[in-house]
């Protein structure tokens, strides 16, 4: 093959590439581009599939005063409550879970393997098993109905264990032999190594982690009553109210309006950690 | 306010000093020296790291889990809470018996095998693409690929609902204006499956997205270089750098992606309500309908330890199968 039609191969698998790339991305913002649509139109209390349009075919930009009139002025404490819910225990899980990952990747002790797919094990169990027991284990605490309930049981995560369990392998085991040679210890390993290393995963780890709490509704729907300590995604819920089909107490433009301001923060947060998301600065660190 | 606090605090303690003390313990005897070698000390240093998530997990993962195994073994109910009888393994037997609950697992292994080892290479190729586009655009197609899939599920579904809807849907209007008939895409038994394969094959999966292309950015691009140098073509730089050194991530997604596939129930509970002709009655939403509507917490229970048991025997044999030793 000459040169030249390598390169015409090339260029065709790169167009190729870009549009599979570009079809996915469109496919995975309509869902989002229709949210705006409908947070912008007249829809009514009703929720007709028909309804849904390409464009806002009758502009409703009074959507968003409607959704602070029918919360009462609370959004902003829904606002607050989520944020604690979901800012809170992702830093305590985030810190202790790549501790953990760390001491499973590239610690040497009895137990490792047992532990680590006890961890999988308990990851495959489908959320609403446990969940009898852990309302229960509210009510015996005294800690229903407050912010414990909302926080605590959060901190514990298993997959950011698993996710830095998998990255720190990666990492070259001969920058933590020759800091332990250097007489380092562990937990300076830890600090000065391992965790500027894993900055693009914890970037990860953090995302995922604050998004679950974020966009999580059924544990705070089921451990708190007072209307101070309902979260966005709850409060949302309730405008729509449950199992009343179709017909809403509410209009479902001043709805969608709520869920795109819902939305916001995840979308900040995710620009915000991107120049995180960069390489690592395992190169040269070695071999250098 | 305080007690559950202390408790968590005593696991912390518990976790950090047992399991380390009864190993040296036991290797100090079984080897009759004294003295605390370099390797005991990193047993230490390894249950203090282990301790607090060890702990939390105990209290809010492991022990719930523990009371939903002893609940699989009794006929456990919210309508006669008091009169919980042991029944020992007949939970266990009945589901096995039941034709409709092999009927369900057949349904989810055969909608897993259409999605999930493709949605793995899906999220892989995604990541490979993005990582060649400038940085401005990298940033804007992961956004773009992630931020909607956590935005609202409810949102995501109804969109999926009025693209495939029976009579004046997205997918209808193509069909149309390509001369065809509309079909009754979620009412016919046997195009719902195919439809929901199809819907997972042409939504990325975001998460399992930006997971690899964090790994893929952390290969050193000396590697490349010297790829290049050799003169390899892309298909080999392909297997003989990416492949092996985004491996940990593979896992990662792959048994992630198992799980998530095992437990599906959102198109069930939200689309397809399990039908039609329970064409999509997934494991999960059985389990989930035996819980809430049928009320019977143990079989419930007993169900869904088997689907963890399957989860771990198919994960076990993913993890062997990619597990790998690679370093940098």
């Amino acid at each position: 093959m000459s040169a030249r039609e390598s390169r015409g191969v090339a260029f065709w698998g790169r167009t190729f590439s870009f549009m599979v790339l570009a079809f996915y991305t469109a496919m995975s913002l309509l869902s989002l581009y229709l949210l705006v649509v409908g947070s912008l139109s007249r829809i009514g209390t009703t929720l007709e599939l028909s309804d849904l349009h390409w464009y806002p075919k009758d502009w409703a930009w009074e959507n968003f005063a409607t959704f602070l009139e029918i919360t009462g002025g609370a959004a902003p404490i829904w606002f607050r409550n989520s944020f604690l819910v979901a800012f809170l225990p992702t830093v305590f899980n985030l810190f202790f879970s790549a501790m953990a990952g760390y001491a499973l990747a590239k610690l040497d002790f009895p137990g490792r393997q047992f532990i680590f797919w006890t961890i999988i094990a308990v990851m495959a169990i489908p959320a609403f098993v446990t969940l009898i027991p852990m309302y229960q284990m509210m009510f015996r605490f005294g800690w229903f109905d407050t912010y414990f309930a909302l926080l605590v049981p959060r901190m514990a995560g298993l997959g950011g264990i698993f996710l830095f369990k998998q990255f720190t392998q990666t990492l070259p085991g001969d920058l933590m032999e020759a800091a332990r040679m250097d007489g380092a210890s562990e937990a300076t390993i830890f600090l000065r190594i391992v965790l500027p290393l894993a900055t693009p995963v914890l970037a990860v780890m953090f995302l995922l982690d604050f998004v679950a709490g974020w966009s999580d509704y059924f544990w705070p729907y089921l451990v708190t009553n007072s209307r101070g300590l309902l979260t966005l995604q709850v409060g949302l819920i309730s405008l729509i109210g449950v199992d009343q089909g179709f017909i809403l107490p509410h209009d479902m433009g001043a709805i969608l309006a709520g869920a795109l301001i819902a939305s916001l923060p995840v979308i900040v947060l995710f620009v915000s950690l991107q120049k995180y998301f960069v390489r690592g600065l395992t190169l040269g660190a070695v071999k250098g | 306010m305080a007690d559950p606090l202390w408790l968590l605090a005593g696991l912390v303690g518990t976790w950090m000093l047992a399991p380390p003390a009864i190993l040296v313990g036991a290797d100090l005897v079984r080897s009759g020296r004294r003295r605390l070698s370099l390797r005991h000390q990193q047993w230490f240093w390894a249950y203090v790291f282990l301790a607090v998530s060890l702990a939390w997990s105990s209290l809010f993962l492991f022990y719930p889990l523990a009371q939903a195994i002893l609940q699989s073994l009794t006929d456990f109910s919210l309508t006669h809470v008091t009169q919980t009888h042991w029944v020992g393994l007949r939970n266990y037997s009945e589901t096995l018996s039941d034709p409709f609950w092999w009927h369900t697992v057949w349904i989810t292994l055969a909608y897993m095998a259409a999605t999930v080892p493709a949605g793995v290479l899906i999220s892989l190729f995604l990541a490979l693409q993005i990582l060649k586009q400038p940085p401005g655009l990298q940033t804007f197609f992961k956004a773009a690929l992630y931020l909607p899939g956590v935005i609202s599920f409810v949102v995501g579904a109804t969109v999926m609902k009025w693209i495939f809807h029976s009579g004046d849907g997205f997918a209808n209007g193509v069909l149309q204006s390509l001369g065809m008939a509309p079909r009754n895409w979620f009412g016919d038994p046997s195009l719902a499956m195919p439809v929901l394969v199809a819907m997972s094959w042409l939504s990325a999966n975001g998460v399992g997205v930006i997971v690899y292309a964090a790994a893929l950015g952390n290969i050193p691009s000396t590697y490349y270089e010297v790829a290049r140098i050799d003169g390899a073509t892309s298909l080999q730089t392909f297997r003989a750098v990416t492949w092996p050194l985004v491996k940990p991530t593979t896992v990662f997604v792959s048994i992630t992606s198992l799980i998530a596939g095992f437990q599906v129930f959102a198109p069930a509970l939200l689309i397809t309500g399990g039908g039609p002709l329970r064409s999509t009655y997934f494991l999960n939403y059985h389990i989930y309908r035996t819980f809430y509507y049928e009320n019977h917490f143990g079989l419930a229970s007993a169900m869904a330890v088997m689907l963890m048991l399957m989860i771990v025997a198919l994960s076990l044999v993913n993890y062997r199968w990619l597990a790998t030793d690679v370093e940098y």
